[in-house]
């Protein structure tokens, strides 16, 4: 499915909350990556219809979905999506059983549907639970709930909202990979709001990053760690060496104390290693500018030396306009 | 720590059994002993009369229809103030509790002055006669009652249609049906057990009542348990037995329904908390849901704060009541006279601030003992003083009255404070011990537990640690608590009129007899200081809590 945004903005009162703006996704994992009040969220809400945009126009391929010229406004419950909340938003006074049903009711024929939330209860590994209520079930069993109810209904899209935020680390990781495997064997697509950098890389074929109610840049998580599109997305992204401040940066990799051909050559002097499991993160000062690479051995502190920055690893960011 | 040691434990369950639990236990002797013999023939006395059976009626039927009447004031009060553009108007709150605040007795003084024959309605309306007819009657004390107790019910309803506004009620948009489905599964199922609850205690809070049924019930013949209680007590022939076996069953009648309220509140309460707090989104309103929504809000600050200030307050100014309200017929003579060093309005007034400052004082610092004991009650030991101390709460007022006066009675005490201005001290910071708790024990839990662990490890001693790090952490929850202590000590009727001493009154004792038998306009000056002094400390608690907030933040 295709969903695309046009000349979308929101404003609450006199704040602009969104800056207006152009989004054409096709991508199956999409993610949207921001600090906390970037947007994101906002973004999110009215992909689902909860928040109104001040303006602009959302279209689900070619059905139009929102328009605040036309006047159109699809109910949430009418846009074939499904979403997975923060803080879960299982309804505490209903079963499991009845949190998943009651999305099924007038979609899956009566009889159908203790079939339909066994079969999601079974895809996120939560059968048996049906009939327990959501306070009696830990934060990691109301998550997989929660995600069960959002695959019931077998939406085109479905939106998550920060849902690994209160899970502990282990857990996050865990979920990752199953909510990644479960969105790639069914047909449908996610959008998943995080401001976590390495769960954004390591889930989405495509990643939105937001800045303060702009979008920065768009694209696969590749493109956008190799050719970040402004400063703010080098320095939020992964790690970055600036050569020249908010113009050139190459990345730890692109920097390796082995000479090498057509390598450019810099003094450094060692700050700092830093065991990070596999390697060594070696901080270091150059020209004035804190640096950082990576080694299999640690360096020790005030050594200097000369590191080789691979030409061809370096990128120019482009002139902001 | 210093409150954590056993000593303290025994001297706090002391203090607070002899003055909370032995009244209690008090009104049980006297009911069931009779010369030292155990004797269940006053209660075969007790429910042979058709009295007794006419009050129950009454009273539960008043539970029950006020409970009906703050529904319908509160429900619709509460989904205006979330579902339409006012929700945004915090200030709403703030006036809408001040019918709450306001004395009872005050409010239903206001509506008489307002209704009665050749009140202030006829006076703007001659026409109007057959209103008054049809308001002394059950429906205006219903009404009265639930105008005063509405606040009560709808901030319960607000705050949990607040909090379930949030990704819950997203959820139900996403995967519901429809509107109507939503509001049936999702809405009403989540705010129906914090509805069965609040109108428990709304039960109990009409059951323990005095202030209206003493004034307005009266007029119209319909006795209740506490206005009972009241007249076997002080009017000839006094029947002390009765009194005591009446309020053992009001007592009980109470305890029951708070039995099954925390049994509810224990069965039906799910974590509507942990939906996450909503943003407040931009509302438009179609004019319509404006123009009523705004008309109903003022329609009920009109009845519940409008019709009873105007009453109390154009009284309090008039120089003849007959002539009503005429160019000239204003004075201020009411209040020059109750300005006057000496004169009994005076002397009554200064009687209530001098009891209340008491009160207020050894409130807070019985309430900061109990409240440093109990901590977050884990312990057995902590929870039984929680309990104790909060008795109170559960009980009404008049049985704790009727016990403390047979208790400081009883030929056993050595020496008897019966009779004296300490006992009226004393009746009070019983009745207000668990407001005083209730605010520091607030106070404490919203400090993490990171700071005990950090005034542990840097402090140089418990008394350091309390001087200098809790009590001033919990100075703000110990200030509200003796302000809230202070206004309702200001305004307390029942006590005074049972236990005074000969020839003492305090402002809310003035207030009565002047209404009932004397000069009213005297009456209602006192009244409306009470009233401006009740309002003027709300609005400096409102500040203080929204200045801590800041602080906080």
């Amino acid at each position: 499915m295709r969903i695309s945004l046009t000349k979308i903005e929101k404003k609450y009162g006199d704040t602009q909350v969104l800056w207006p703006l152009n989004l054409e996704l096709d991508s199956k994992f999409i993610t949207i990556l921001g600090q906390s009040g970037c947007g994101k969220t906002t973004l999110l809400k009215m992909l689902a219809g909860l928040e109104q945009p001040t303006k602009g126009e959302i279209h689900f391929d070619d059905t139009l979905i929102y328009s605040s010229e036309r006047k159109v406004n699809i109910q949430p419950n009418k846009r074939n999506i499904a979403m997975v909340f923060q803080d879960f938003a299982l309804w505490p006074h209903m079963t499991i059983f009845q949190n998943i049903a009651f999305g099924l009711k007038g979609i899956v024929p009566k009889a159908e549907i203790p079939l339909r939330v066994k079969h999601v209860m079974q895809l996120v590994s939560m059968e048996g639970f049906e009939q327990r209520k959501p306070g009696e079930l830990s934060g990691g069993q109301q998550q997989r709930v929660a995600l069960a109810r959002a695959l019931a209904t077998n939406p085109k899209l479905i939106l998550f909202d920060e849902p690994l935020s209160a899970l502990d680390a282990v857990l996050r990781e865990k979920m990752q990979y199953e909510i990644m495997n479960i969105i790639q064997r069914l047909d449908c697509q996610a959008i998943f709001v995080t401001h976590d950098q390495t769960e954004a890389m390591t889930m989405s074929d495509q990643i939105i990053v937001m800045e303060a109610g702009h979008i920065a840049q768009v694209g696969a998580p590749q493109e956008i760690y190799r050719t970040p599109a402004t400063p703010y997305v080098a320095d939020f992204i992964g790690r970055v060496n600036w050569l020249e401040q908010n113009e050139r940066i190459v990345r730890p990799e692109g920097i390796s104390r082995l000479q090498s051909q057509g390598a450019i050559v810099k003094q450094a002097k060692v700050l700092k290693s830093i065991f990070v499991g596999d390697r060594y993160l070696i901080q270091v000062d150059v020209d004035g500018k804190e640096w950082s690479f990576y080694d299999t051995e640690p360096i020790l502190q005030g050594q200097q030396f000369e590191i080789f920055i691979d030409e061809q690893q370096i990128y120019q960011l482009e002139e902001r306009t | 720590m210093v409150m954590e040691s056993k000593r303290s434990f025994i001297i706090l369950l002391a203090i607070v059994s002899t003055f909370a639990i032995a009244p209690i236990v008090a009104i049980v002797f006297y009911t069931f002993f009779q010369d030292g013999q155990f004797n269940i023939e006053q209660l075969q006395r007790l429910f042979s009369q058709d009295r007794v059976w006419k009050t129950l009626s009454n009273s539960l039927l008043l539970g029950l229809l006020v409970i009906v009447g703050t529904t319908i004031i509160a429900f619709p009060m509460a989904l205006i103030r979330t579902k339409t553009s006012l929700v945004k108007y915090n200030w709403l709150d703030i006036v809408l509790t001040i019918p709450f605040m306001t004395p009872p007795y005050i409010g239903s003084m206001g509506w008489i002055l307002f209704m009665q024959h050749n009140g202030f309605l006829q006076q703007l309306v001659p026409s109007a006669t057959m209103l008054s007819e049809l308001f002394f009657t059950l429906f205006g004390m219903v009404l009265i009652m639930s105008l005063h107790l509405f606040p009560f019910l709808y901030l319960m309803l607000k705050n949990t249609l607040l909090r379930i506004n949030g990704s819950f009620l997203d959820a139900a948009l996403i995967f519901g049906r429809g509107a109507w489905r939503n509001w049936f599964k999702i809405v009403l199922p989540l705010v129906v057990s914090s509805y069965v609850l609040g109108s428990l205690l709304i039960f109990i809070k009409t059951l323990a009542e005095f202030g209206t049924p003493a004034t307005f019930g009266s007029r119209i013949g319909f006795p209740v348990f506490t206005t009972e209680i009241h007249s076997y007590l002080s009017r000839w022939p006094v029947d002390i037995r009765m009194a005591t076996s009446l309020s053992l069953f009001l007592l009980s009648a109470c305890l029951i329904i708070w039995y099954f309220q925390s049994w509810i509140g224990r069965k039906y309460t799910y974590g509507v908390l942990s939906g996450k707090t909503p943003t407040i989104r931009a509302m438009h309103d179609a004019w319509y849901v404006k123009v009523s929504a705004w008309s109903y809000v003022i329609i009920i600050l009109l009845l519940s704060i409008g019709v009873p200030y105007f009453s109390i307050i154009v009284t309090s100014l008039q120089k003849v009541r007959g002539n009503g309200l005429q160019a000239g017929n204003f004075t201020f003579a009411a209040y020059q006279e109750i300005f006057t060093i000496g004169s009994a309005g005076f002397t009554a007034f200064m009687n209530s601030f001098v009891f209340s400052i008491l009160t207020a004082i050894i409130t807070a610092v019985l309430g900061l003992c109990i409240a440093l004991y109990v901590k977050k009650g884990q312990t057995k030991k902590q929870q039984l003083l929680d309990f104790f101390s909060l008795t109170p709460t559960i009980i009404p007022g008049i049985v704790f009255v009727v016990g403390l006066i047979m208790f400081w009675n009883s030929p056993l005490l050595p020496f008897t404070i019966y009779n004296t201005k300490a006992m009226v001290v004393v009746t009070y910071c019983v009745l207000f011990l668990p407001y005083s708790v209730q605010y520091t024990k607030s106070a404490f839990t919203q400090l993490d537990t990171s700071i005990f662990q950090s005034a542990a490890i840097f402090g140089r001693n418990k008394w350091h640690v309390y001087v200098h790090i809790i009590i001033p952490l919990l100075m703000q929850g110990i200030v509200a608590g003796m302000m809230m202590t202070f206004i309702i000590s200001m305004r307390e009727l029942v006590a005074g009129l049972l236990i005074l001493p000969p020839s003492v009154e305090t402002g809310a004792t003035f207030i009565y007899s002047q209404f009932e038998q004397g000069n009213v306009s005297v009456g209602m000056a006192v009244a409306v200081m009470t009233v401006i002094i009740t309002v003027l400390f709300m609005l400096l608690l409102e500040w203080m809590q929204k200045g801590g907030k800041r602080e906080d933040a």
